[in-house]
């Protein structure tokens, strides 16, 4: 684990707007994680990997709790506008996010930032948001800029639908009548 | 209940979709299908404020202009309100440009007509303290504020730059509040607007061409007198010996901002850089033009900014209205000059996207927070950057894809600023009325009663990732001034290391300004613009 953990804090983080992620420098994380070979997009993603989607899924309805009007039947939708969203990043900040996606599939990371080594679709959505607790109480700047890193692009992206942003309580825009 | 969502806004002209009928030069890179050379008298790399500005002054005095433009041009029909659309293409990166170790947030403009199209409207003139700075420090001259104050009034003219007079949203009225009853100042925000709807979109690209943007003003202009605009053409790298320029070689980019394969060539006998800060850096970083003191890139500032949320128990409606109509510089000079940071306090418009990301965190405690957006009341404080050692600013790397990065680190100098600015925003929205109150910051919940607030934030860590911090302004990176040795460009915007490249955009500020930039960069442009077009007509 200290090994692991010497390389997260050599890292860089980035955060957008909608998000910080993780560089995770030398010898990349994709591989110590075993996904190397899962670089390409997942079916109908332009970015999104399916171990991306695999590790998010689980994720978003604690994430998002109580602005998914139809519960986990939205995570789909969510995971599409979070894909459509990263496709704007200049390539390196992409990257970035992508690292963090990567060093989140590591146990000794999730056990760091959540204290759980398993993967989150093997936890239930208690467990999920225990450690989603934790994470975002740390006293740590790299943990809290990768916290901010995971859950900005998603808010960002979900409330930008204009059906979720109603849910707030505002009435919309005007509308656009082109001659 | 305010609800502008009933309101139809019908029978607004786009100027360029009746300009290009009627023959304007616009070439949409994307769809070309081989490579393009062009020639031109001059280049003009942006179009923003200060490519914007260039080209109107140019083209006036018949010189053949061509405008380089990354984005794909947008105009009035297309602005529709929609925020994750307008984040998308009016913004560089998507909104997600942020300095590199994620800390800052930087919300800058990528469109025909650049930050322009998408800022608040704020438009000052720049403080003396802020002149006087540059001509003592960096050995800046012609730009004290009497010699600018002539070049202020003819761009406020031109893009009718006023104090509004129409009351203020309940989200500014909120400022107003809380400073009268604390006694601090507070006054009208100047804006550059023409028949404004007060709807409250002037982030999204304005829906009724009310914003004086360079998209309806100046860039028309430029068409009108011949010039040429490439849109959609990423200008990447440039030609050069060492001494001259010859050609700015640009990427045609798709819908998705990707490289088509295709490029276009503008040769030309001078070229103006107007990328902005961050862009106009990178662009001579990966040129590789001369730079002996390695200072490319150096001395970036961002008004490093801070949020405070007051949930009133009316609703405030803050996304509807002018967004930015009062201001307070109660502490943007609070220990003079030159020593601890000083902040503006502003207002920011809450439309759901942006204003949920910030008020950041997860689950349930976050939909709490997010479904009183309509209550808050946004104060925001931009600090001044780059008036003390402690404050020099970032620097502009290359990634190695050659696109740009900001490294900007949060220290403890900026850092103290982020936590005054809290306790006095805070203080100061209490004193408005607002029955609970948040600073942006990660560890802070909504409290009651200033009492808390007051004994809370002195105990919170201040790092970066914890306190929550954005920029709107991006201002330096390309530094003008007499000393060689630290400054790029002469207080004309020429480069000090080739004779035909000048700088006109916010890239050449020595310091951050303490306002908000926009006619600071349109009065110092139309300066030296006018007195480049003198300089190649005789």
């Amino acid at each position: 684990m200290n090994d692991t953990l010497a390389l997260n804090r050599r890292a860089f983080l980035r955060a957008g707007l909608f998000g910080s992620a993780l560089l995770a420098g030398g010898a990349g994380v994709a591989s110590l994680s075993g996904c190397s070979a899962a670089k390409v997009p997942a079916d109908g993603f332009l970015h999104l990997r399916q171990a991306d989607i695999e590790l998010l899924t689980p994720m978003i309805p604690v994430l998002l709790a109580g602005a998914l009007p139809n519960a986990d039947a939205d995570v789909p939708r969510v995971l599409q506008r979070l894909d459509t969203l990263l496709d704007s990043p200049a390539q390196g900040g992409r990257d970035a996010i992508f690292q963090l996606y990567d060093v989140l599939q590591l146990g000794a990371f999730r056990w760091w930032t959540m204290d759980a080594w398993s993967h989150p679709g093997t936890l239930s959505a208690e467990q999920i948001d225990q450690g989603l607790a934790s994470w975002s109480r740390k006293q740590n700047s790299f943990a809290r800029l990768a916290f901010n890193g995971l859950c900005q692009p998603l808010t960002l992206a979900w409330y930008t639908d204009p059906e979720i942003a109603k849910g707030t309580g505002y009435p919309g825009p005007p509308r656009k009548v082109v001659a | 209940m305010n609800d502008l969502s009933k309101l139809e806004v019908r029978g607004i002209r786009d100027p360029w979709k009746e300009g290009v009928a009627a023959g304007w030069s616009v070439i949409d890179a994307s769809q070309l299908n081989e490579d393009r050379t062009i020639e031109a008298d001059v280049a003009i790399i942006g179009s923003g404020a200060g490519g914007g500005v260039s080209a109107e002054i140019l083209s006036q005095s018949g010189l053949r202009v061509v405008i380089i433009e990354a984005a794909k041009l947008k105009s009035t029909d297309q602005f529709n309100m929609d925020e994750g659309e307008a984040y998308r293409d009016l913004y560089q990166e998507g909104a997600a440009r942020a300095a590199k170790d994620g800390s800052i947030a930087i919300l800058q403009g990528r469109a025909v007509g650049g930050t322009t199209v998408v800022n608040w409207t704020s438009s000052f003139r720049t403080p003396e303290q802020t002149l006087s700075y540059w001509q003592d420090n960096f050995g800046v001259t012609g730009l004290s504020r009497g010699e600018l104050d002539p070049w202020f009034e003819k761009m406020e003219k031109r893009l009718r730059v006023s104090k509004w007079a129409m009351p203020p949203n309940s989200n500014n009225n909120a400022l107003k509040n809380g400073c009268e009853a604390l006694g601090w100042g507070w006054s009208v925000i100047p804006r550059n607007v023409d028949g404004c709807w007060n709807l409250g979109y002037c982030g999204t690209g304005c829906p009724t061409n009310a914003k004086q943007s360079m998209l309806v003003t100046t860039l028309p202009s430029a068409m009108e007198n011949g010039a040429t605009l490439v849109h959609s053409a990423e200008a990447r790298t440039l030609e050069h010996d060492g001494t001259r320029v010859t050609a700015v070689v640009c990427n045609a980019l798709d819908g998705r901002r990707q490289a088509t394969g295709k490029t276009v060539r503008v040769v030309a006998k001078t070229f103006v850089a107007a990328g902005g800060g961050i862009n106009t850096p990178a662009l001579l970083m990966r040129a590789g033009v001369p730079d002996p003191h390695e200072r490319l890139g150096k001395r970036t500032f961002l008004h490093p900014t801070t949020l405070v949320l007051g949930d009133f128990e009316e609703r405030v409606d803050g996304y509807y209205g002018a967004p930015q109509s009062l201001y307070s510089d109660q502490f943007t000079w609070r220990d003079g000059v030159d020593g601890a940071i000083g902040y503006k306090m502003e207002v920011m418009p809450t439309h759901p996207g942006l204003m949920s990301s910030l008020i950041g965190g997860y689950g349930s405690l976050a939909r709490t927070q997010v479904s009183r957006l309509p209550h808050y009341a946004a104060a925001i404080a931009m600090m001044r950057d780059g008036f003390h050692d402690e404050s020099e600013g970032g620097a502009v790397e290359l990634s190695k894809y050659g696109d740009a990065v900001l490294d900007y680190v949060l220290n403890d100098y900026v850092l103290e600023g982020l936590r005054h600015s809290h306790l006095k925003m805070a203080e100061m929205l209490f004193a408005a009325g607002a029955q609970s109150v948040r600073a942006g910051h990660g560890d802070m919940p909504f409290m009651s009663s200033w009492k808390q607030v007051k004994e809370l934030i002195p105990t919170l860590k201040y790092a970066p990732g914890m306190a929550g911090c954005g920029s709107a302004h991006v201002m330096g990176g390309c530094t003008m001034g007499a000393d060689e040795s630290r400054c790029l460009t002469d207080s004309d915007g020429r480069y000090h290391h080739l004779e035909n490249l000048y700088v006109f955009d916010g890239s050449v500020l020595p310091t951050s300004l303490g306002v908000n930039p926009q006619l600071t960069i349109y009065g110092m442009t139309a300066r030296n613009a006018t007195r480049l077009a003198t300089r190649l007509q005789a």
